[in-house]
């Protein structure tokens, strides 16, 4: 007798996290800003990720497609800032950060405070993000625009290296299997 | 159709013999599917070099307090009981440590000559992942920024209902713009 186990209804995230607590996570009406133009999500097309609305933003607040789960998992989601060379947060599982520092990325620790890589509990982390952005939205445009020259080389150095990897990274991976 | 980038896949093909091409994904509702495509690859015995491909780049389900998810799970039983070796699954993921699922999953005496060969720390294996690649470079202005920050939150989903909710509340939808699918009104 073969004994597998299935969800009911077929699901593939536990999103069953918040279930305990009295934070409202049932969803809200749609809404775009009239900045985002066209269609957000661009890779869908399976093309590319640029976006020309891009331009006008200096951190992309990333909601990658899992938050309380047991590893990190990289997305083209956190790509997308790295090629447009953009400050990131992670709305993304605990140790994501520092999985990306793992694959040779660079972050912004004194724009950005990084602790929330590490809270395990979700909605410890949720809102230190939240507080986070709270934080940083009390600086001036052009204080973010310094910010965005001091970080220049940091930006460049992510783009390079994720095509450095895109280039190399394969071949380094299938050589050592 | 599998998320692997075909630059991987024939990076692999030139080490191993790739007898399948498998998106886990879409046997996560049916494993009776999946056991059936295996059948129709399955071999008395296997080279050295055989290898199912396996994609593995989507989310799993886990139950609480379960240490492995129901992909997982399915997935060595079922190899198990269609007689399919695991040292043939290739299993490319995106889940970082996900070799401590099967640790727990497969029996101790098989870990060391039968285990599947995972990749879970690959950036640009997945087609998704190299999409950046097809983009020219744009020298960034910072004139141009006239917002803080972005979030295209997208679907509907817990994490991203409560970051809503709250930007919502603090009032950080002047300074951040943010795209959220939701639910059409």
């Amino acid at each position: 007798m073969m004994h597998r186990i299935y969800t009911t209804p077929p699901s593939t995230i536990d999103e069953a996290w918040n279930f305990n607590y009295n934070v409202n996570s049932s969803p809200c009406g749609e809404y775009r800003d009239p900045l985002i133009t066209g269609k957000p999500n661009q890779h869908q097309d399976n093309k590319t990720i640029f976006c020309d609305f891009y331009k006008n933003f200096a951190i992309d607040v990333v909601t990658e497609t899992v938050f309380q789960y047991p590893y990190p998992q990289i997305t083209e989601k956190t790509i997308r800032p790295i090629v447009h060379e953009k400050l990131f947060i992670l709305v993304a599982p605990a140790n994501t950060l520092a999985m990306i520092h793992k694959f040779g990325f660079k972050t912004f620790p004194e724009f950005i405070k990084e602790d929330y890589d590490t809270i395990k509990d979700p909605h410890v982390r949720l809102q230190f993000i939240v507080d986070e952005l709270t934080r940083i939205s009390k600086f001036s445009i052009d204080d973010i625009r310094k910010t965005m020259l001091q970080y220049k080389d940091t930006l460049k150095h992510n783009y390079d290296h994720y095509h450095w990897l895109c280039n190399n990274e394969i071949e380094q991976i299938v050589n050592k299997i | 159709m599998s998320n692997i980038s075909s630059e991987f896949v024939t990076q692999l093909a030139t080490k191993f013999n790739i007898l399948d091409d498998i998106r886990l994904q879409s046997y996560t509702d049916d494993w009776t599917a999946f056991a059936q495509r295996l059948k129709k690859t399955h071999k008395v015995t296997y080279d050295t070099h055989d290898r199912y491909l396996l994609d593995h780049s989507d989310t799993d389900y886990y139950l609480p307090g379960c240490p492995y998810s129901l992909t997982t799970f399915n997935l060595v039983r079922t190899c198990l009981h269609e007689d399919i070796p695991m040292n043939t699954l290739l299993i490319v993921t995106n889940h970082i440590s996900l070799h401590k699922e099967f640790e727990m999953l497969i029996p101790n005496h098989m870990h060391k000559h039968n285990f599947p060969t995972i990749v879970d720390q690959c950036v640009t294996a997945f087609k998704n992942t190299r999409l950046g690649l097809n983009q020219d470079h744009v020298d960034n202005n910072i004139l141009d920024i006239t917002r803080h920050g972005v979030s295209m939150i997208g679907e509907p989903r817990i994490h991203r209902n409560i970051l809503f909710r709250l930007m919502k509340k603090h009032n950080l939808l002047n300074d951040y713009a943010v795209s959220y699918r939701g639910i059409k009104k």
